[in-house]
């Protein structure tokens, strides 16, 4: 039946409710076939990528697009170890994107294959300091494909803070009381709290430990959140709310180009520098694509994008001609990156990395 | 039909198989019972107690790095009895959830008052729109919480915009307090119904005798109204004690670092942490705290419902 003529039949009353059900039917029919006419992007061969929020935007990996069609699958991660637990619940990706202190880890649990570099066309211009970062290569092979590097520090605003030297001290200025945020993630805050206290984070004694654990306990009282996520802190800083908050380069950015008066602090004890990067799971689905998303991530355009927009460092050598000097000074990188990596304190694994997390997970529960 | 398929049994081990199935069949109505129940009965079985078997027997065993060592240990809880701070931490979030359920309930009492005696007709439509807009996302109620007490946020701004004061209110947000609010909120449905049950149900005729023999309305609310609806309230209570104790959204968006209840440490336990077991007894101590809780105030709570029949 025409859908006029019901419509019509309908108007005069004669459509009763046999004919009215069937035309219903054949409509439900039709609509639930439409997927099947027109060409559907065929995702069954897309590489799936697990990453924080922000990194899957297409201007990261436009060579993927333009040899497959479409973005790859994306899930997002907000934390390392809920990536971990998530992958060894079964969830596997094709790519993964964790900071280099991690992949040891990564690696003995399962989740990170070594990698073929010779796959990759832009890996001989990837700078060659970062091919070589411990932890990231096991009996010779690669597991992990440097991407991005940065900083960790603390952003302030030069309005509503007063400070004679620039040192991390100013997270446990009393002053500023209940106007302090920082990361709750143990790998992010306690680095910088052993750095102030003057123990190697990295290699923590017992006692070592203890003193990083009183100085955290100390510093609990003037925080006003611990934050999952670097939203948080870019809009208390925004809003006023807080004067001081541990963050990334590209909080920096972000604020400054909204005309927020922030500076982001160079230590005098030490800024904390980090590297991340992409590793393949050993049971992923799609290896070329994940071959292809991965050499598209290391190609001068994303590398541009990452350091004028972001904020970032990148690892392919080529992408500071790309992106200029001022982009490059306006994030606070430079182009000497081992200089730029060893003149901070670089980020990676704990000795005793259940301990320390554990400590960290008591301070901020108030035990 | 004839009578011989039920006088001469079917030949072989197969056929008297069906014979005693089917003689038991007749025989125990308790076993009809269970194979009606069944389908549920697996479901429940597997969703809910071998989860919760798995979480027990998880918190003997013990996890160093990656692997997990599956030698049978006390180890867990002796860890966790023995740092006070671990008990401290429990027992704030007892306190918390108390402070919620008394909030959730005192607010709950009026609106379940109202429904019951006040509304006349359509008693359902009201009851059906109180509750539908909590029907929405927990995590959307718990972020609009988090604009309406924030630095920026609704009180904030008109606060500010009405000239009462220039500076915004740091107080409101990242602390117990706006978790009590929060849950309070977020809860106050689930405890709005099993009171307006119990008043619904309540016998109008002894107010009015209560009228007759002297007493003033206050009189009559406290005297005869607020003790037979005693049971309502104690179920609600149940409702909203129980869950909100290992909350973990609440704090964790709402809560600051003063805000932590133990649903945060569990978190951590599963995830950053990575000790499977520990938060499993963490997990196994809580519920038992919360189940000795619930029982004290249920044997308290005990003559006074007995008397509200």
């Amino acid at each position: 039946m025409k859908k006029n003529e019901m419509l019509d039949r309908l108007a005069d009353g004669t459509l009763n409710r046999r004919s009215l059900l069937k035309g219903l039917s054949a409509m439900g029919i039709g609509v639930a076939m439409t997927p099947y006419f027109h060409g559907r992007a065929n995702a069954a061969d897309q590489a799936t990528y697990f990453t924080w929020e922000g990194y899957e935007v297409p201007e990261l990996h436009g060579d993927y697009i333009k040899k497959h069609g479409a973005s790859p699958e994306v899930s997002i991660f907000a934390d390392e170890g809920e990536a971990l637990q998530k992958m060894n619940a079964g969830f596997t990706p094709d790519v993964a994107h964790p900071c280099s202190y991690n992949v040891n880890l990564w690696r003995e649990s399962g989740v990170a294959q070594a990698i073929d570099t010779s796959r990759l066309s832009n890996w001989p211009d990837v700078v060659s300091s970062l091919k070589t970062i411990p932890g990231t290569q096991h009996e010779g092979k690669q597991y992990f494909v440097p991407f991005d590097w940065g900083n960790t520090s603390i952003l302030y605003r030069t309005d509503l803070v007063d400070i004679k030297e620039e040192s991390w001290g100013l997270m446990w200025d009393e002053r500023y009381k209940g106007r302090l945020a920082t990361f709750s993630g143990a790998n992010e805050t306690v680095p910088y709290a052993s750095v102030y206290a003057g123990v190697d984070p990295w290699n923590m004694s017992d006692a070592d430990l203890a003193k990083v654990r009183a100085l955290l306990e100390k510093q609990r009282p003037l925080i006003r959140f611990y934050a999952d996520d670097v939203s948080s802190i870019e809009q208390g800083l925004a809003s006023g709310e807080i004067v001081a908050g541990s963050t990334w380069n590209s909080s920096n950015v972000l604020l400054k180009g909204e005309g927020v008066p922030v500076k982001f602090m160079n230590p005098k004890e030490g800024i904390m520098t980090w590297v991340c990067g992409l590793t393949i799971h050993p049971k992923a689905p799609n290896l070329d694509a994940a071959y292809d998303l991965i050499d598209a991530m290391l190609s001068v355009e994303a590398g541009k994008f990452m350091i004028v927009d972001y904020g970032y460092g990148h690892s392919n050598s080529k992408s500071f001609d790309a992106a200029g000097d001022e982009a490059i000074e306006n994030a606070g990188l430079s182009r000497d990156v081992e200089a730029f990596l060893k003149a901070g304190v670089f980020s990676n694994e704990f000795k005793d990395r259940d301990a320390v997390l554990k400590m960290f997970e008591e301070v901020k529960a108030g035990l | 039909m004839t009578s011989e398929a039920y006088t001469t049994p079917p030949a072989g081990p197969a056929g008297r198989l069906r014979t005693a199935i089917r003689g038991a069949l007749f025989r125990y109505a308790g076993l009809r019972g269970y194979i009606l129940l069944s389908p549920t009965l697996l479901v429940l079985v597997g969703a809910m107690c071998l989860p919760v078997g798995i979480l027990l027997v998880y918190s003997f065993w013990t996890q160093s790095y990656i692997e997990i060592d599956h030698t049978l240990t006390l180890a867990n809880y002796i860890k966790i009895f023995t740092r006070q701070s671990y008990m401290l931490l429990i027992g704030k979030s007892v306190l918390i959830s108390f402070t919620v359920t008394v909030a959730t309930v005192l607010l709950a009492y009026p609106i379940a008052y109202f429904i019951a005696f006040k509304v006349s007709r359509y008693k359902i439509v009201w009851l059906i729109l109180i509750t539908v807009p909590f029907l929405t996302s927990y995590l959307l109620r718990v972020f609009a919480w988090k604009i309406i007490l924030g630095y920026n946020g609704i009180i904030n701004s008109g606060l500010k915009w009405l000239g009462i004061i220039d500076q915004p209110l740091t107080f409101l947000l990242h602390n117990p307090t706006a978790v009590v609010i929060t849950l309070a909120h977020a809860w106050a449905p689930i405890a709005i119904l099993p009171i307006f049950v119990s008043l619904e149900k309540m016998d109008r005729s002894l107010l009015e005798a209560a009228t007759d023999l002297g007493d003033s309305p206050t009189q009559r609310f406290l005297r005869v109204t607020l003790p037979l609806s005693i049971p309502g309230v104690v179920a609600s209570s149940m409702l909203v004690f129980i869950p909100t104790v290992g909350d973990y959204i609440t704090p964790q968006l709402v809560g600051g670092p003063d805000g932590m209840m133990v649903g945060s440490l569990m978190h951590a336990m599963f995830f950053r942490a990575n000790d499977w077991p520990l938060g499993s007894a963490l997990a196994i101590i809580s519920a038992m705290a919360i189940t000795l809780t619930s029982l004290g105030i249920w044997l308290l709570t005990k003559q006074a419902r007995a008397r509200a029949i």
